[in-house]
């Protein structure tokens, strides 16, 4: 193994952004309730069109399930970090030439920050909004499958967000400004992430296409994977990432290669 | 001094730079057809460094001084010639020769701002693959020679510019690297800050035999530090001498403007020319000696209230006209 993979280079970084993040821990417990907020009116949106449309479930999923699984989708989605843009700061700067003169992977060092980032704020985001879930709709049975089944596809889901984000961020490479690219990221992910609505509320046909999509596998799988295990979902999901993670992560190499050989730095 | 530690042989870097006409027409048109253009940073440069030497490498903004640092440490691919570091390729032998390397570039912060600078230190151990025994002992030793002991556990932004800098030195030699490339190591920082990192640079040089290639705006940083200098202009090596001939032929003079309380027409020092003289204030240039410096102040010291004093060194851009005018005539009398 080459030394510049030697994972205990990685574990360090992992474990010094964990206590980096904890010096904004302010900044984050203020999002935190916003957050929570927002879990209250999209609680209050679903209970009145559950009464209006007076019914118990929409395509199975009660009012209770549909709530938890927007919140947990929210709890992680809106808290995730966000590399495109620190990526795309490096590239502008001139910094990222700096990073790549170190005996370490440069898309390593990322994913270790974006883990320790992760590790830091995703347990509080996850517990204060179950909280306040629970005390709006009341408590949830999670069978040990399903959390298990749930933490994996988040890793998976995860992975991917940050491999896309990466992908944007290094476009910077090409483009002025790669906010536009983020931007539209960020609404398709809300859209179809389940940030909002669950899929399983669309109609068939865009529920058919956005299922192909990334989106859906990113944070709102594991979610759906909390509130009701199915085996072959799981599989489903863990195979749907798969091709995803697979067809991203060549792009991000080839796009890295390309990224590389275009290095131009300011300053003589 | 011995083997070369640094080799440079008629290295080119040219950087694409896209045009673009003003207006929308002209973005669309360079979005159907760009038009670039080619730079060159790098033109030529040829040199070699032997281990364990100092040398400074010197020339006006946008001479080429951090280009080629950036080719010498990996991070650029010269567009030709050879480069060799430590016997290794840069660009080829990145990840190897990133471990025998240290960089300092004066303007980019590697330290986390919010965290302790000790916190840093252990992750470039890990990163560096330092062992933790060996760690302590090279912390410990940087640790005294730059005098930042007491700053080890306060968060790095609460720290003054020459406080940071003294700890990004650290940070940077925690590895015990074998060259350093310090690119405007001292930009920012006061007198005794500079003093400090000096004495540090001449220490591991004269302790460990490590090569220092350095660029830097500040003289006293040349005269200081290095035993050679070589200056670079537009791309080009202009000149490649010893730092004791540079001075004697190029940094001969300095300037002293002083403030003062009475009328600055009775000001007057016979060793010196008045270049410009306002009703308090005045410039004399004189030649370059710590005789004369010092025979100047006494002189004000003793006859007036002297209110503010600055002192100037030629401009790069001066010594570099004087080079040129140097071979001018010189290949005039050819």
């Amino acid at each position: 193994m080459r030394d510049i993979y030697r994972l205990d280079k990685y574990r360090a970084l992992f474990a010094l952004t964990m206590r980096n993040e904890r010096t904004y821990l302010l900044d984050f417990l203020g999002l935190n309730v916003v957050i929570l907020v927002r879990i209250w009116i999209i609680a209050q949106v679903f209970r009145a069109a559950f009464r209006s449309a007076s019914v118990e479930t929409i395509d199975g999923l009660s009012l209770s399930n549909v709530i938890w699984m927007v919140g947990i989708t929210q709890a992680v989605g809106a808290l995730i970090g966000n590399v495109e843009l620190r990526v795309s700061e490096e590239v502008q700067d001139g910094s990222i030439a700096y990073l790549l003169a170190r005996p370490i992977s440069y898309v390593g060092y990322h994913y270790a920050r974006f883990l320790g980032n992760a590790a830091a704020l995703l347990p509080i985001s996850i517990l204060s909004s179950s909280l306040v879930v629970w005390l709006l709709v009341g408590p949830i049975q999670i069978s040990m499958h399903g959390a298990l089944a749930a933490l994996l596809v988040m890793a998976g889901g995860a992975t991917l967000h940050f491999v896309i984000c990466l992908l944007i961020g290094l476009l910077a490479f090409w483009f002025e400004d790669i906010s536009a690219f983020g931007w539209i990221y960020q609404k398709l992910w809300i859209l179809f992430g389940g940030m909002v609505l669950p899929l399983d509320i669309f109609p068939q046909q865009i529920r058919w296409v956005a299922e192909l999509s990334p989106f859906p596998h990113l944070f709102h799988a594991a979610a759906r994977l909390c509130v009701s295990f199915s085996t072959p979902r799981f599989m489903q999901i863990l195979a749907v990432q798969a091709i995803w993670l697979i067809l991203t992560g060549s792009a991000l190499f080839l796009l890295q290669r390309r990224a590389a050989s275009r290095l131009v730095l300011n300053g003589g | 001094m011995n083997s070369e530690s640094i080799l440079v042989r008629n290295l080119r870097k040219t950087f694409k730079l896209k045009l673009r006409d003003p207006g929308v027409i002209g973005a669309m048109r360079s979005l159907i057809k760009p038009l670039h253009r080619e730079v060159p940073a790098v033109d030529g440069v040829s040199f070699t460094v032997k281990q364990g030497e100092i040398v400074a490498f010197v020339g006006p903004n946008g001479a080429g001084k951090s280009t080629t640092i950036k080719i010498l440490t990996g991070i650029l691919h010269p567009s030709s010639g050879e480069v060799s570091v430590l016997g290794l390729n840069p660009q080829s032998a990145r990840g190897t020769l990133a471990y025998k390397i240290g960089t300092v570039f004066g303007q980019k912060a590697q330290l986390w701002l919010h965290l302790p600078p000790q916190d840093s230190f252990d992750l470039f151990a890990r990163i560096y693959a330092v062992e933790q025994v060996q760690y302590r002992a090279r912390l410990a030793y940087l640790v005294d020679a730059l005098k930042v002991g007491e700053l080890l556990n306060i968060p790095v932004r609460k720290l003054s510019l020459g406080e940071r800098m003294r700890c990004e030195i650290v940070a940077s030699l925690l590895h015990s690297p074998r060259v350093i490339f310090l690119d405007e190591p001292t930009i920012g920082l006061d007198v005794i800050a500079k003093q400090q990192i000096r004495e540090v640079i001449r220490r591991l040089n004269r302790e460990e035999d490590v090569t220092i290639f350095l660029t830097s705006h500040d003289a006293g940083d040349i005269e200081a530090l290095a035993h050679r200098t070589i200056v670079i202009n537009h791309g080009t090596l202009v000149l490649d001498e010893s730092t004791e001939n540079f001075k004697k032929r190029y940094v001969q003079t300095k300037t002293v403007e002083l403030v003062l309380d009475q009328p600055a027409k009775d000001f007057c020092f016979p060793e010196g020319e008045v270049l410009e003289r306002g009703d308090f204030h005045l410039k004399i240039e004189f030649k370059n000696s710590a005789q004369t410096l010092e025979r100047l102040f006494r002189y004000a010291l003793e006859h007036f209230t002297v209110r503010d004093i600055n002192i100037y060194e030629p401009s790069m851009e001066e010594i570099i006209a004087t080079i040129y005018r140097e071979r001018r005539n010189r290949a005039g009398h050819l």
